[in-house]
């Protein structure tokens, strides 16, 4: 009898613990208005819509910007003259743009160097050795730049051969048009553009192919072979974001100004020096991540990255844009060009720096946290 | 005084009471196997080569980082592939406490190698293992047991492992006892959004009141778990539900080994003799031995498992974001935090400021870990003036990190005016760690 006591004494606390749970449970569930849930947002709709909206046609529209600079490339080989040289590095210019936006996504096709050879846009180039293919005399064909080192090819080796921002625009046009060595120069610019545009295409046909990579990252946790989960693409887009972030930090920032080396401005790292593009590319980049954070692109817009940090901290969102915002104003208050601007006044370049690194630590804080992306590279679990 | 006596000695009678060692044997054939299955994973994952191969540095245990120094990679692979063995050994119960004892050791001392790959739940097993190498579990199911004195444990080996089982379960309980947890329901709200994709339940993540609801679920199962698991009436129900719990958080989040030690440890909770079940005991071993009173060590060691994890509380603030004392605490499953570090140096003569590139010196994952933990961002400051010490450069060494914890907005962790590589790491408190934001 005292047994049995005992038992249902314990049972009835067992009953009421459980009761206690689900009743805290069922209280808290409901006085839980402060967590607001978008029903409408959806993460499979937001990764469609990032590749659809933004990434199949960013990649279309660099095949056909490498495709007119190719074919700009072939007239000036013809004809040699001031209209076809400006057409040309126009089109280099184009391309270069969204090759650089592209960079927003430097993951599956553009991060293979099976498919890239690192050949696309290894800078600094080779600045003596492109010389030196101009000066010799062997023959030059199309598919002479396809067995050059990478720092000989790609947009680096264009813009090395089709402008020299340190002579005056006479002298830079005579080198395509009117000098010696103007037609193997012209013949080096179209072999090295065919095979820019040989290379960007194997990148972009990757990417947009019916079965390609942007079907990977759409169809992710729904079919898609190299992302069994949404989380898993999400973790990819916000990493490649973060490795460009860092790329503009590093790279292109801090290495010209010599910050770390603590030796000051080193021109020689700067990224585009001949073309002056440096800052075109740097806003390229921070346009291509506003465009993947926000699903915008080429006035068209769709469910977003952005969406989903709303949906778990308005704030958090807010502050990102307020970032990408404050460091596109920094790199307008940035004097054109990045060279001279790098030895004469280097303090608009390191408020720049400072503005980037603080997108940098937003897309790994204020977007990377909400979202319940793992930034990474590696194996590893947590707890 | 008799009174007294004659209690001490009851319990003590009923401690050394002779039960069944198949629960416990049970145990170490789950641990054996889970600890092999685990080790080979991470060797199949190249996690060798990421971890202790390609770094060049390793973030090693403090105080222990003189004897925490990884071997050449051909002594890291055969460490790990011999753990891997080790596991399979303990599985089958050969020379079983040495090879727990090794397997202790080896598992240990792997794991605080480098403490970017650290989890909490690593402690637990290093613990099992102890406790395999330190009591009897191979009495049964083993090839030690052909010439042991029969299947047979006393209680209070059956008590230690459900201590160290339980004491996980409250400490992890009890952590979750915090606002964080309970009212922002957080991680969890942001852990869930991040799988509405999960077949079948997945789009129920998205209502708002789940993630509270599951954050008030965990808290309340982590507290009473044990104590359903060790009522008999309750136990079967107390144990679907902790395969059930287990295995829905190994489906949602990369957790590991952990939920299924749990999973495969829990049943120690059961009768002694539940696995007889299924295999019958010979019936020459029926006769139970007589047995001693558990050995004097167990007081203090079971004393550090409750005083240990406390320590966190001399610390104040709040040891998600601090830290200070987090490790070996069952803080387990508690954080989403993310952080952005930019590290650098000024040359103490000439005052000339280098930034630092992270990826230099780090990898992803080691700067990803390095860049949330205070004393992680402290090791790499006293690398890093060590390293350029010898390059001929005596130098200050700076960060500028910031932190986002459990859906704050992001905040600085460290004072970047202080000079880190001038401070020491210890148990004090670390003056340069910032508050936490509200």
């Amino acid at each position: 009898m005292k047994t049995l006591g005992r038992r249902q004494l314990l049972t009835g606390i067992s009953i009421a613990a459980a009761a206690l749970s689900v009743g805290g449970v069922g209280a808290l569930a409901a006085g839980c208005d402060e967590i607001e849930t978008n029903p409408d947002s959806d993460r499979q709709e937001a990764l469609r819509q990032t590749v659809s909206v933004v990434l199949i046609p960013l990649f279309t529209d660099l095949a056909g910007s490498v495709d007119a600079l190719a074919a700009s490339a072939d007239a000036l080989g013809k004809s040699g003259d001031e209209a076809t040289a400006a057409v040309a590095r126009a089109a280099l210019l184009s391309a270069r743009t969204l090759w650089e936006r592209s960079q927003v996504v430097a993951i599956g096709p553009s991060d293979d160097l099976a498919l890239t050879g690192g050949a696309i846009d290894s800078w600094p180039a080779d600045h003596a050795a492109l010389d030196a293919v101009v000066a010799s005399t062997t023959p030059i064909d199309q598919t002479t730049f396809e067995t050059r080192p990478a720092n000989q090819r790609g947009f680096p080796a264009l813009e090395h051969l089709l402008f020299d921002s340190t002579v005056t625009a006479a002298v830079a046009v005579a080198r395509l048009t009117t000098d010696a060595d103007a037609p193997r120069r012209r013949a080096a610019i179209s072999s090295a553009a065919r095979d820019l545009a040989k290379k960007v295409h194997a990148v972009v046909d990757a990417w947009t192919f019916p079965s390609g990579y942007g079907r990977e990252l759409a169809e992710a946790g729904a079919g898609s072979a190299t992302f069994g989960s949404q989380k898993d693409a999400v973790d990819k887009l916000v990493t490649a974001m973060l490795a460009l972030a860092e790329l503009m930090v590093v790279a292109k920032l801090t290495k010209p100004l010599g910050l770390d080396t603590g030796a000051g401005p080193t021109p020689g790292y700067e990224q585009a020096p001949r073309s002056d593009f440096t800052l075109a590319a740097l806003a390229a980049n921070l346009d291509a991540i506003e465009a993947v954070y926000s699903c915008t692109y080429d006035g068209e817009s769709g469910a977003s990255l952005s969406g989903h940090v709303a949906e778990v901290s308005a704030a958090a969102d807010a502050a990102f844009r307020k970032t990408l915002a404050e460091a596109k104003s920094a790199l307008t208050a940035v004097p054109a060009p990045f060279r001279v601007q790098l030895t004469t006044d280097t303090a608009p370049l390191a408020a720049l720096l400072t503005a980037v690194q603080a997108v940098k630590r937003g897309i790994a804080t204020d977007v990377a946290s909400p979202l319940g992306a793992s930034i990474g590279f590696g194996y590893s679990d947590t707890d | 005084m008799a009174t007294a006596t004659l209690t001490d000695r009851s319990l003590a009678q009923w401690l050394e009471t002779p039960v069944d060692a198949a629960s416990v044997a049970v145990a170490r054939i789950a641990l054996g196997l889970l600890v092999s299955a685990f080790v080979a994973r991470l060797l199949a994952k190249g996690f060798v080569a990421e971890a202790f191969v390609a770094p060049k540095l390793t973030f090693p245990l403090w105080p222990f980082g003189p004897i925490l120094r990884p071997l050449p990679p051909a002594g890291m692979y055969t460490l790990y592939g011999g753990m891997v063995v080790l596991g399979l050994a303990l599985a089958v119960g050969w020379r079983t406490r040495i090879v727990a004892g090794l397997l202790a050791g080896a598992f240990t001392w792997a794991h605080f190698l480098d403490l970017t790959h650290f989890l909490n739940h690593y402690w637990l097993v290093t613990w099992l293992l102890v406790w395999m190498a330190v009591l009897p579990c191979d009495r049964a199911f083993a090839l030690d047991a052909r010439t042991g004195p029969g299947p047979w444990v006393p209680r209070w080996v059956v008590l230690v492992l459900r201590f160290q089982v339980g004491i996980v379960y409250v400490f992890a309980g009890m952590a979750k006892l915090r606002h964080d947890w309970l009212v922002s329901a957080e991680p969890l709200r942001t852990w869930l959004l991040a799988n509405t994709d999960v077949a079948v339940i997945g789009p129920a993540f998205r209502l708002p009141w789940v993630p509270r609801a599951v954050s008030v679920a965990g808290a309340v199962y982590d507290l009473t778990i044990v104590a359903f698991l060790a009522w008999r009436p309750t136990r079967a129900l107390a144990y679907a539900a902790v395969v059930v719990f287990h295995l829905a958080t190994a489906r949602l989040f990369h957790i590991g080994l952990f939920p299924y030690v749990m999973i495969a440890i829990s049943p120690v909770f059961f009768d002694a003799c539940w696995p007889r079940r299924f295999v019958a005991r010979e019936e020459e071993a029926s006769v139970a031995p007589r047995f001693t009173a558990p050995p004097w060590y167990l007081a203090p060691v079971l004393a550090f498992h409750v005083l240990f994890p406390l320590r966190e509380h001399l610390y104040g603030g709040n040891v998600l974001w601090h830290e200070q004392g987090y490790r070996f605490a069952w803080n387990v499953m508690l954080m989403e935090k993310m952080g952005a570090a930019e590290v650098w140096t000024v040359d103490k003569q000439s005052r000339t400021r280098r930034e630092v590139r992270l990826r230099a010196h780090l990898t992803p994952q080691q700067e990803k870990a390095m860049a949330t933990q205070p004393d992680l961002i402290l090791q790499f400051a006293r690398w890093l003036r060590d390293h350029e010490r010898s390059e001929g450069r005596d130098v200050e060494v700076h960060a500028d990190v910031w932190v986002t914890l459990n859906g704050r907005r992001a905040a600085r962790l460290v004072d970047p005016a202080v000079d880190l590589g001038a401070q020491e790491d210890g148990f004090r408190g670390k003056p340069w760690i910032l508050p936490a934001p509200p």
